[in-house]
């Protein structure tokens, strides 16, 4: 984390405006990422079910999963893992850091 | 054995496809002691029509509740759990009493509170009346509609007044139709927008005067509420864009534009045609219950039928049981849709697309409130007294904007969030000058000459 360049870190979230029981859209350039929140972490996961073209933060969280609203796929969001049929391809994650009550994520965009 | 394949995947293939399937019991089981039962309850909820009141208690059923629903000789309603806390008979046979009613069994008289006033067989020193009461619910009369609060009685809400309820211009009759499916189903019909474009004008042609346009492709744009939704739909037609605007209460309530419209000229803030709930009777039948607006104003073209609204009808295609199967199959309407995705449809078996947008953000929000109250969190509802009502949104707006040398689908997306900015802007007033207010906003900015 140290060696990564400081412009890959975008402001994502002030702490207590992330909900635990959907995840948050945060938009940085071409990305959308869903931000979501387990007990006092945060996770970053791609915005867009591997499966069809849908929100997870039109979804919801349920224990460390989040549940695509469309056809109920399920990825374990520290690790972005399939957990449910019928997504097959894992979503991607990203860095997040937290500086008092504000929240980063990190976007390294190749 | 069961596999686990949800839908076919290659053609000629319906064999293997699971058929265990189970209904999604979290969003569509009503019942007492169910979580969205009792997320549901947490609601002031439609239950009968004054019309419905005779000089009988009239039996009916809510939330999987058995009930009676009366009005006493005193005028005042009252709402009971149907079987008598004495012995179970049924007081739809009970007498009507200048105060509630009194069961034919063994005469025991109930205030329309749930309060036993007397328990004529029993001896003059018996305390059973000072111990036990019937099961009640707190009612309210609106418009021809009687709406009762089915929750935990320290969490009543005050009774939602919605800006719908008193628009100085518009006669609201009452209307209840039942449906033989799950509460959901024809709840999720009023947050998809897309359904109107095949069912109601492609499939067997247009079958509501005045909203022909909706054969086109709508651009559909979703503003998530603390209490539910308020979606658009816009369409071009010509220079015009069409708005129309929906109003959707989590969990059951929704309002719609203008039906028999004359659209074809710019207009700004057109009002709803309906005010309606679709309210669970139990997990495989429900019952909306609405009112109709009527006013010269947004219903242009006068086609509207007074006579046609009631109990079990409406002066529109394709809401009722009670037209002929010739008719359901040459052209079919939205009670054949809802009605026929099974008693409660199978969410799991389904596969939904973009045009499902709607139907899968309210399950979600849906899910995440049941689950919220379960937790025992409070979830926000909606608050307005006659005073200072809820404003609600549905309704038309049509505006000439010639298309531009760009994308016009970007440019109708603009426009719609733009005037929902403008809507939003007029919460600050009530009534006339709220109206106003948008009128003049929306003319503002988007000038019609």
């Amino acid at each position: 984390m140290d060696s990564a360049p400081s412009d890959d870190w975008h402001f994502a979230a002030k702490t207590d405006c992330v909900e635990d029981d959907v995840p948050t859209l945060v938009t940085v350039g071409k990305f959308q990422i869903a931000l979501c929140r387990l007990g006092d972490e945060f996770f970053a996961i791609d915005n867009i079910c591997t499966h069809e073209h849908a929100c997870f933060t039109d979804g919801f969280i349920d224990g460390d999963e989040v549940e695509c609203p469309l056809h109920q796929a399920r990825f374990h969001i520290p690790t972005g893992k399939v957990m449910g049929a019928p997504a097959e391809e894992d979503l991607r994650t990203y860095g997040v850091k937290r500086e008092g009550d504000d929240v980063f994520v990190q976007v390294i965009d190749d | 054995m069961s596999v686990d394949v949800r839908w076919a995947t290659k053609p000629f293939n319906g064999y293997g496809i699971n058929s265990t399937l189970k209904e999604d019991e979290e969003l569509t089981h009503v019942g007492p002691e169910t979580p969205c039962g009792e997320y549901m309850r947490r609601f002031w909820q439609p239950v009968a029509m004054s019309s419905q009141l005779d000089n009988q208690p009239t039996p009916i059923r809510i939330l999987g509740e058995d009930l009676v629903v009366f009005r006493d000789m005193s005028g005042d309603i009252g709402l009971l759990h149907k079987h008598c806390a004495h012995r179970g008979a049924s007081l739809e046979f009970a007498r009507l009493e200048e105060h509630g009613l009194r069961c034919c069994y063994h005469g025991w008289h109930y205030d329309i509170d749930g309060t036993i006033l007397e328990t004529p067989g029993e001896p003059e020193d018996s305390k059973i009346r000072h111990k036990v009461c019937q099961g009640a619910y707190p009612v309210r009369e609106v418009k021809g509609l009687i709406f009762a609060y089915f929750g935990p009685p320290n969490e009543i809400p005050e009774f939602p007044y919605y800006d719908s309820i008193n628009l100085s211009d518009h006669e609201l009759l009452p209307y209840s139709i039942h449906s033989p499916s799950n509460w959901l189903q024809e709840s999720e019909n009023a947050m998809d927008p897309h359904h109107s474009v095949f069912l109601h004008t492609r499939h067997g042609g247009s079958q509501f005067a005045g909203l022909e346009h909706f054969a086109e492709l709508p651009v559909v744009v979703y503003h998530d509420r603390a209490e539910g939704f308020v979606y658009s739909h816009a369409r071009r037609i010509n220079d015009l864009i069409m708005i129309r605007f929906h109003d959707h209460l989590t969990p059951n309530m929704a309002q719609n534009g203008a039906m028999f419209q004359n659209l074809a000229k710019p207009k700004a803030f057109g009002r709803m045609a309906l005010t309606k709930w679709v309210v669970p009777i139990d997990n495989t039948n429900s019952r909306k219950f609405g009112w109709r607006h009527f006013n010269d104003k947004d219903e242009g073209l006068r086609q509207g039928t007074r006579e046609d609204i009631g109990w079990e009808k409406v002066d529109f295609y394709g809401q009722t049981a009670h037209r002929s199967y010739e008719e359901m199959r040459s052209n079919p309407g939205d009670w054949e849709a809802w009605s026929s995705q099974r008693p409660i449809a199978v969410h799991q078996s389904e596969y939904l697309g973009t045009t499902d947008e709607g139907v899968s953000k309210l399950r979600s929000k849906l899910r995440r409130d049941i689950r919220a109250v379960a937790k025992g969190k409070q979830i926000k509802r909606p608050e307005g007294t006659p005073e200072n009502p809820i404003p609600t949104y549905a309704g038309d707006t049509t505006l000439r904007i010639p298309k531009k040398n760009r994308d016009d689908t970007a440019l109708i997306d603009r426009v719609q969030r733009e005037v929902y900015e403008i809507y939003e802007s007029g919460d600050k007033y009530v009534g006339a000058d709220r109206s106003e207010f948008i009128q003049r906003e929306v003319e503002a900015r988007f000038p019609s000459s």
